[in-house]
Formats: structure tokens, sequence, C-alpha cells
């Protein structure tokens, strides 16, 4: 970033990092949840057999990939501060209202980079998880795009065992 | 396991070993079933006109949809001989419509502990059929002893 450039990263901002701003707890993950996820990377082949044998549903484990969040959670735990977030912030992946900031004036959104650690232990038909984030880090530069601001976030995933799924870190690009 | 297979096993996964490409097509007919299960009916993937606002050419691909075929490659690439320990990467450029996607991998490094378990690190990619390269990263693959 240039002195010239005005700091999208404001106090406010950063004073959050690190807090958790959102847990979440699934559904009991349906056979057809898997499956259904399965076949849509999968496309247009068809998913392995593994997937789609009903002779070893018993068997059945969800791809590493898999969101059991994605289309809702049978809770979320607020933070009792949050703050009304507009609409138009919607396709921003904002997350800063949850702890009572302000978002920063960007309302698009690029995923700019992903990791995971998987411990090992699988999704299963009928867990439920657990998924705590928090905002681990800001940064900011000067793209194609113009200003641009970083957001590294770190999500982890326990089961109903208090096992840990895994914990994913990804990078936020707003702009 | 005979010695024949066992010599398949460490040359499948050597350092040098190309991990098996998966290739994908993409476009609407992909990104709308991926939107379906991870509700990520998000503009810039749906509407070209929201994707040419954004400075791109049209509607472009999920980042996550990438992810996933990553995943699949790996999955495919080891089987029953051990798992995905860790993925990451870097998003360089979206998948338009049209694109064919392919991603690839090479291992670069195996380590095998006293256990007899193999640790992997692999090159991971997704490029455009062109050449461009969409995605790059690393796995790590933790094989079976």
């Amino acid at each position: 970033m240039s002195e010239s450039e005005p700091s999208l990263i404001r106090p406010d901002m950063l004073e959050i990092v690190g807090r958790p701003y959102r847990r979440q707890v699934s559904y009991p993950v349906g056979a057809s949840d898997i499956r259904r996820w399965a076949a849509a990377v999968y496309f247009p082949a068809a998913p392995p057999e593994r997937y789609t044998d009903p002779r070893a549903e018993r068997d059945l484990v969800a791809p590493l990939d898999f969101n059991p969040f994605a289309w809702g959670s049978a809770e979320v735990a607020g933070t009792g501060v949050e703050i009304d977030l507009d609409a138009s912030y919607r396709s921003s992946g904002a997350m800063e209202h949850f702890l009572g900031v302000t978002p920063p004036e960007l309302k698009r959104a690029l995923n700019g980079g992903v990791s995971a650690d998987y411990t090992g232990v699988p999704i299963r038909p009928g867990d439920i998880i657990t998924s705590a984030s928090a905002v681990s880090g800001y940064s900011q530069r000067t793209g194609r795009l113009g200003p641009m601001l970083m957001t590294d976030v770190a999500t982890t995933w326990t089961n109903q065992d208090g096992a840990e799924v895994k914990t994913q870190r990804m990078t936020l690009i707003r702009y | 396991m005979t010695d024949t297979a066992v010599r398949q096993d460490v040359a499948q996964y050597a350092e040098g070993a190309p991990v098996p490409g998966f290739t994908r097509p993409a476009g609407l007919e992909a990104w709308n079933r991926y939107a379906a299960v991870n509700d990520e009916f998000v503009g810039i993937h749906m509407d070209d006109e929201a994707g040419k606002a954004a400075g791109y050419p049209g509607a472009i691909g999920m980042g996550n949809l990438i992810w996933g075929w990553l995943h699949c490659m790996v999955d495919e690439w080891v089987g029953e001989h051990g798992r995905l320990a860790h993925l990451e990467c870097r998003f360089r450029a979206p998948a338009l419509k049209g694109d064919e996607v392919v991603c690839g991998g090479v291992v670069t490094a195996r380590e095998t502990a006293a256990d007899g378990t193999a640790t992997l690190t692999v090159d991971v990619w997704a490029d455009r059929s062109t050449g461009d390269r969409l995605v790059s990263g690393t796995a790590r693959v933790t094989l079976n002893a």
C-alpha cells in the first residue's frame, strides 16, 4: 500500500481479530446431502460407487470439501453485539457486523485462497458438526481491481463427540 | 500385497510421480449444480452482466468448485492407500464459461517415518486447457504403513 492510499483497515476492525464471530451447529448430516454433493463436484461424470451404492451406506463418508452448513444451520450462536447489515453487502462475505463493527465499504468479494488441515475424523450420515470462526488477520494491497482488503478467517469444525474434523483458513478478498 | 504390487505402489507415490489428472468443463451446468449444494447463487457466478460489472468477460466459476475438484483428484489417486491431510491453494484467475479445467499434480517430496507411514508433499494446480494457471497449491498426503 502506498502512503497516499487510504487504509481500508480501521482500528475498530483490528480490535475484533481473534474474537469468535460465529458459532454454528449443523443439522444432522443426511446421506442424500453427501450424495448430492458428490454428484455436483464429479459432474458430468457419475460420482464413484462408494457414494451411490445403497449397500455401502453404512460406510458412507462425506467428501472432505463437503459443507453441512450451506443451506442453513440448526443453531447459530450470536455474539450479543451484532449490528444489522445492509442487503447490499450480501455478496461481500462481510463478517465484522457479527461483532458490532461496520464492515468496510467494499461490496464485491473473491476467494483469494484457502487451506485446510484434516484430522482424519470423517463426517458420516447423522453427524452434527459445530463450526467456530474468527478473523485471524487483515492486510491490504492494490491490484487490477483497485484497493483490495484481504481478510484471513480461521474456522474449526468439531463433531458431536467433540472430535476435531478440520481447521480451514480462507482469505477473503474484498474490493 | 505381491512384490509387483508393492513396486507399483512405491512408483505411484514416489518423488516426481505425477498425480493422474482430473478434468472438468466449466460453465453454468457445473456451476448451477455446485450452487445448488453449496447455496452459492452469487451474481458473478450466475449472470454475465454481474461478471462484466466485476471486470470479467462474463460470469465466472466458483473457486470453491475448483477446490472440490482438487479434492476429487487427490482422493481418486490416494484411494484406500492413505488420506489427504492438508490442502492449500491460491486462486489466480477464475474459470470462464467454455473453459476445460485440467487439475494436475506432482509429488515433490516423500518422507517415511519409523512406523512405516509416508508423508507426501504434492504440488497441485488447476489450469485452463490453454495452459493458463487458475489455481496453484500444495497438498500433504499421509500414506498408510
